[in-house]
């Protein structure tokens, strides 16, 4: 590789990317086409109803917690050059473990004999029990890989199908709900645990509103009436009424201070080193004095912490207020989808939080489709699962075949374009 | 006599899923021995199972399913190997694009084909001719119309029918897997392709070539493995019905070192963990009710993990298993 002058940052890390990203909707687009619907109204549906929607933006900030934890979980195991696909059961298991210890103090194991402790304790414990659990079940495999050799996205996906059925064995047994038992669900957790989302606001003014609106109904006003005579009134009860379940919560910030956390421990302490030396050269690593099979586990570890902690947000920050408990169905598939966001995002936290952001829009697209897709006129017949044949192909044009865009555009910036767009001369590589 | 039974009956279910992960594993030998890996078997086996189910419910024959099928899953391999040979990206990421994929599409087009959330028409409904499914070459219908005489005589029609060739043919594959890789010249150099490629380059061969042979024979094989999954083994396909069995299969093919016989071993044991896995699921007596089916249900994964712990410490991959094949500069 003579000619090797690199591709300018700002092209290789916003040009790039974004062609990949158009790319993979291309070929989805193309999908849409050959299953005979209409792509334009896809487009329409996700600006109307995702992109220009409160609602939908709540949903999509929601998801897009979940993914920033999946999302670090996996960029965390690749600067070690480890590939940990296990995010789903560790999700899991960040679940089981926030479930027991929030069990405990809710009194399920002792006959209803609790420990009443305010919810700024608890909570913060609940997390830490979520770390620990998607720690715990990470660190099987991550040990395996370390001191045994077994391929880590075997034994992380063996672990994901084993996690399930524990699962469902804890919650049709000892974590199940004894007030509606044959429903695989735990308990309901207290309210003072649930994590403050966008909906409380507007519960909370939804109170004052629907006590307003009953005030007109008394006063002997017809609904059209009240509606026509208080826009201002009526507009913000919609809203109110639409928003009360909107999802996105605290925890979202939280995941961005944890993003912030993880670019500092990554980049900016010697264990972040010893992870990042390992992942580009194990011997050159093993030689600087580097613990390589510990810094393997210890990376697993921790990255299986992070898959656990996105249990929080599913089960404490959910928007509907029945939905305060583990189910079997962990992280409804953010797990994986976490490997698609590590890959758009480069494995750096500021490109995860972009890309959970747009695969969480993306995910809440997917169920607008669903669920509005047949009341539309024309039909929109499509299943909610283009998403994942989406997330396949981004995960195709950013990781797999990432090479072929960069070097298209480096054959254009060479050849067509004079050399624009390339890097100053840095030789790269060998010389001719 | 209980007991002989019993191990009638799970050798019979062993029989049964083996073919699935023996298809896959020796995918996965090919691929493996000439250097890429592929994590997408598990992808291919779900399309292979789509599209034969699809095509067989069309063409009305689950032969052409099966062909079909194969083209497909080449077409797969092919674009694994453009990622992986020819752009040089990841191969773990391409396989999981691979398997994200096969979801996605294969839900996605069921959906809009047959609005049945995503699973295809049985196969073997009352107005079926008997040709739409793979478990005997021929119908068992079509021979009892021409012969009468053979309705009473199962084995003969068996025999006749060719039953079960598709599990014959798995462990023919084996052997042919064997003769290929070890017995022909392309085999060496396939085997070179994924140990030494300078070498086979010095030779004068291409490196990139047998990579993507090797990519398509395990496309193919795959397409094999899904046809016998869905029109087969069962009579419809029904949405991710592969259940980590190309993940199970690639762990056959560590336990096995990579060689086709061991990981038919390796293939006959998880199948049979499988067999198990259902027949004691299935009990209804004696201690085995204290159990919960959950234990049931995960053991087959446990002991994959197990066996991979424990034995694999010594076995060596191919030396330049995941590594892109960089032509020195003339």
């Amino acid at each position: 590789m003579s000619k090797s002058r690199e591709l300018h940052p700002v092209i290789n890390f916003g040009l790039v990317p974004l062609l990949q990203l158009i790319l993979a909707f291309l070929v989805v687009g193309l999908l849409i086409v050959l299953i005979g619907e209409n792509p334009v109204q896809a487009v329409q549906l996700y600006v109307t109803d995702v992109l220009m929607s409160q609602v939908g933006i709540g949903q999509s900030i929601f998801y897009a917690t979940t993914l920033i934890f999946t999302g670090m979980a996996v960029a965390l195991a690749f600067h070690a050059g480890l590939f940990n696909i296990g995010g789903e059961g560790q999700g899991m298991f960040g679940g089981i473990g926030l479930t027991f210890v929030a069990l405990i103090f809710m009194g399920h194991f002792t006959g209803g004999v609790g420990f009443d402790l305010p919810g700024f304790i608890i909570v913060p414990l609940l997390f830490i029990a979520a770390a620990i659990g998607g720690a715990a079940w990470a660190a099987i495999p991550g040990y395996l890989q370390a001191y045994r050799g077994s391929h880590l996205v075997i034994t992380t996906i063996m672990f994901n199908a084993i996690a399930f059925s524990i699962i469902l064995f804890l919650l049709t047994g000892w974590f199940q709900n004894p007030d509606n038992p044959g429903d695989p669900k735990s308990p309901l957790l207290p309210e003072q645990w649930w994590l403050w989302k966008v909906g409380d606001y507007y519960q909370y003014r939804l109170v004052d509103l629907e006590a307003k609106y009953k005030a007109f109904k008394d006063s002997g006003l017809s609904v059209p009436e009240i509606r026509d005579q208080n826009p201002a009134f009526w507009e913000a009860r919609a809203q109110a009424r639409s928003m009360k379940n909107s999802a996105a919560n605290v925890s979202f910030l939280f995941a961005l201070l944890v993003a912030v956390g993880f670019w500092f421990f990554v980049w900016r302490t010697k264990w972040g080193y010893a992870i990042r030396s390992i992942g580009f050269n194990q011997t050159a690593a093993r030689y600087g004095g580097v613990n390589v099979p510990r810094t393997m586990f210890m990376t697993v570890c921790l990255s299986g912490a992070l898959a656990g902690l996105a249990s929080t947000n599913i089960i404490l920050g959910n928007g509907s207020d029945s939905e305060h408990v583990l189910r079997e169905t962990g992280l409804v598939g953010l797990g994986f989808v976490g490997i698609a966001v590590a890959l758009m995002g480069r494995n750096h936290p500021f490109g995860i939080v972009i890309a959970a952001l747009l695969f969480g829009s993306l995910f809440q697209w997917g169920e607008v489709i669903q669920l509005k897709g047949q009341f539309l006129r024309p039909k929109l017949n499509i299943d909610k699962e283009i998403v994942v044949a989406l997330q396949g192909l981004v995960v195709l044009f950013t990781g797999a075949l990432s090479l072929m865009v960069v070097w298209a555009v480096r054959w254009v910036a060479e050849n067509l374009l004079g050399g624009v767009g390339l890097a100053k001369e840095i030789e790269t590589g060998e010389r001719a | 006599m209980e007991i002989f039974e019993l191990v009638f009956s799970l050798a019979q279910s062993t029989l049964r899923f083996t073919p699935i992960l023996i298809f896959a594993a020796m995918a996965g030998v090919f691929s493996e021995r000439a250097g890429i890996i592929d994590i997408g078997l598990e992808g291919k086996l779900l399309i292979g199972a789509f599209v034969s189910a699809t095509v067989a419910h069309y063409a009305g024959f689950g032969l052409v399913g099966l062909f079909a099928a194969m083209a497909v899953c080449m077409v797969f391999g092919w674009l694994h190997g453009l990622a992986t040979i020819t752009f040089r990206g990841d191969h773990v990421i391409s396989g999981l694009a691979i398997n994200f994929l096969a979801v996605g599409l294969t839900k996605t087009i069921g959906h809009s084909l047959f609005a049945k959330g995503g699973d295809t028409p049985n196969l073997a409904g009352p107005d079926s001719t008997g040709w739409e499914r793979l478990q005997s070459l021929i119908p068992k219908q079509v021979l009892i119309d021409a012969f009468p005489g053979l309705e009473s005589n199962k084995a003969l029609l068996n025999v006749l029918s060719l039953h079960g060739w598709l599990i014959a043919l798995a462990f023919i594959a084996v052997v042919l897997t064997w003769f290929v890789l070890n017995q022909t010249r392309f085999g060496l150099r396939l085997r070179f392709v994924g140990e030494e490629p300078q070498a086979v380059d010095t030779a004068g061969a291409s490196v990139v070539a047998y990579r993507f042979a090797a990519v398509t024979i395990a496309g193919a094989l795959c397409g094999i493995g899904g046809a016998y999954l869905s029109t087969s083994n069962i009579a419809s396909f029904t949405p991710k019905m592969s259940a980590d069995m190309g993940y199970l299969a690639l762990a056959a093919v560590v336990f096995g070192k990579w060689r086709p016989f061991y990981a038919m071993l390796g293939c006959l044991l998880f199948g049979l963990l499988f067999a198990l896995k259902n027949r004691l699921n299935s009990v209804n007596e004696g201690f085995l009710v204290q159990i919960p089916g959950q234990l049931f249900e995960a053991l087959p994964y446990v002991l994959v993990v197990v066996v991979l712990a424990g034995f694999v410490g010594s076995a060596r991959a191919p030396k330049a298993i995941g590594r892109p094949y960089v032509k020195e500069r003339e």
